[in-house]
């Protein structure tokens, strides 16, 4: 009787103490992305002692960041870069990934290769990448930056879909084959539905990566023309002082694309990040 | 046998070789291969090529030099400091984002715990922005006057310029960034461990010590060696953060291996001493990643599928 009271104290001590924990959890991981939305619409942002919900909403930040401060073309100059290089790596990855996984070439040599890439430094990659586009005339370019971020896409699209790929059944291609349909039959009924979501995780995954890339686009680009947004968010610190109210507003625009992307393929971003840390 | 069969036999041949499979394999990885021969391993072995030559700092060769670039860049005490900080962090952060992860990740599958997966999801939002926003974020957070941070903990500590400080700043931002990718592969590995195992311990009277050791951990080993190298490798890459943040100061005490190889080109204007520093930084890469894969050799070869 008293063995299962003390008992009883105890679980619910545990669970008590484990619910606890994981609320402290969230606060920790949510508190900071928390505190950059309500900066950002915060008419007074830096107050003593601080305060994390502001006195007095504004939209003024949001307006000067848009009107004043251009993000929008760091914001088209991200876009275009992002898409056009997720694209490109993201089919010379599936190709790439699909023959290795049905046939290997090189006997894992290849896989290999196209592995350690990711082990290459990205400042060690740009500064000769630098030298080479200064004499091709690119620096502060949109091609600079889609062709040097091949670098960066090719190797992780090619990662994921690799790993996904492995799980697809061979014996499936193999039936549709002895059924007589022709190679582009088998792809376009067999193979492509099922890799459709290898393929998606896999460009989900690099379209962060670049979204959110810093150092090749710190070497390759100079003015606006072609700066893309982390690019501009870093400038809050070196030449426009630390403005919190701006900087809030900008860090949420930034990271609103991300957000809508991650919240509509959610099952898929999951599924990209644990194949590519396996 | 007259010449014409010869020539059909081979044309047959050619003819079977193009349409075999191994060809189409070879067609298929060639995009990818001669890009990033192209563009990275090309680009790779000009920078070898640059690191013994003195540059103009309008980025043109002038004269060779030999080793002169890599003596000058070991013997500079920003650089040989750059090494030892980046050594220190990717020891101090990948530590703690490991026991952190672990521990969040059996929390959320304890048995007290019913939506795990919704849990997961929410734990995920750091690790997939840029770190020049988190830096950003966390420089705010521990401003000195009006951060959030200090307000919190009652303290008045100057943590972006401020001797030990600065670092430590660096290491939370980056241990708020990265946990969440621990936390999401050890929740996926310990989804995946059967229940029986579990129910079996329970006849046998384990106590929850003796379960994570012996069915638990056993089960994570290779998705912890993976994300272990694979986390490693990344946080030697640690720059942005700390441009952001701190700019590698005080002084240079928090500059990263990656900022001053950065510096050496794009502040100094010497492409040269920055080809010799990016040489040795992935000389020094390599030989991290070449030990990790040697100690953990075993894991990878090992049948499990991963």
């Amino acid at each position: 009787m008293n063995l299962t009271n003390t008992n009883r104290y105890a679980r619910t001590l545990v669970r008590g103490s484990v619910y606890a924990l994981v609320a402290l959890w969230l606060v920790w991981i949510w508190g900071p992305i928390l505190w950059d939305l309500f900066t950002g619409v915060s008419v007074n942002p830096q107050t003593d002692p601080p305060t994390l919900i502001p006195q007095q909403f504004t939209l003024e930040h949001y307006m000067t960041v848009v009107q004043e401060e251009d993000i929008l073309i760091y914001i088209r100059n991200s876009t275009v870069v992002t898409t056009v290089s997720t694209a490109l790596s993201v089919l010379v990855g599936a190709l790439a990934a699909y023959s290795l996984t049905r046939y290997d070439p090189g006997d894992g040599q290849i896989s290999f290769f196209t592995l350690s890439m990711r082990f290459l430094p990205p400042i060690a990659v740009a500064i000769p990448i630098y030298t080479m586009f200064i004499g091709l005339e690119w620096i502060n370019t949109w091609q600079a930056l889609i062709v040097a971020y091949l670098t960066i896409g090719i190797p992780i699209s090619t990662w994921i879909m690799l790993i996904f790929f492995q799980k697809i059944p061979e014996e499936l291609e193999e039936a549709s084959r002895v059924d007589g349909w022709s190679r582009m039959q088998t792809w376009r009924r067999v193979v492509l539905p099922l890799a459709t979501p290898g393929i998606s995780s896999a460009a989900i995954l690099t379209a962060i990566l670049m979204w959110n890339e810093y150092v090749l686009a710190l070497v390759l680009t100079t003015t606006k023309e072609a700066q893309t947004v982390p690019i501009y968010l870093a400038g809050f610190v070196t030449t426009r002082g630390v403005l919190w109210g701006r900087m809030g507003a900008a860090t949420i625009i930034a990271l609103t694309p991300i957000v809508v992307l991650a919240f509509i393929a959610q099952e898929r971003l999951v599924a990209g990040f644990t194949l590519e840390s396996s | 046998m007259s010449t014409v069969d010869i020539f059909s036999i081979w044309r047959q041949r050619v003819e079977d070789g193009l349409s075999s499979e191994r060809a189409i394999a070879w067609l298929f990885v060639a995009p990818a291969v001669i890009l990033l021969l192209a563009i990275a391993i090309y680009p790779f072995i000009q920078m070898i090529y640059d690191s013994v030559f003195a540059f103009s700092s309008a980025g043109q060769r002038e004269a060779f030099v030999g080793i002169e670039n890599f003596v000058r860049v070991l013997s500079d005490g920003r650089f040989t400091g750059a090494v030892l900080f980046t050594i220190v962090f990717v020891m101090i952060v990948v530590s703690s984002e490991f026991l952190l992860g672990l521990g969040i990740s059996l929390l959320i599958y304890s048995q007290y715990i019913k939506r795990r997966q919704l849990l997961v999801v929410l734990s995920l939002p750091p690790m997939m922005l840029s770190p020049v926003i988190a830096g950003l974020t966390w420089r705010m957070l521990f401003n000195v006057e009006f951060g959030l941070v200090n307000h919190l903990l009652s303290l008045n500590i100057d943590w972006i310029a401020g001797r030990p400080w600065a670092a430590a700043a660096i290491v939370i931002t980056d241990i708020w960034m990265w946990t969440p990718l621990f936390v999401l592969v050890f929740a996926s590995t310990l989804q995946a461990i059967p229940e029986v195992y579990y129910e079996a311990a329970e006849i046998d009277g384990m106590s929850a010590w003796q379960r994570f050791k012996w069915i638990t951990f056993p089960q994570m080993r290779t998705a912890i060696v993976i994300v272990l190298l694979l986390r490693v490798v990344r946080a030697f890459k640690v720059f942005p953060k700390i441009q952001v943040m701190t700019l590698g100061g005080p002084g240079s005490f928090t500059e990263s291996i990656a900022m001053i190889t950065y510096n050496y080109g794009f502040s100094f204007f010497s492409l040269g001493r920055a080809s010799a520093a990016g040489v040795l930084y992935w000389f020094l890469m390599f030989i991290t990643a070449f030990i990790i894969f040697r100690a953990v050799a075993e894991e990878l070869i090992s049948p499990e599928e991963y």
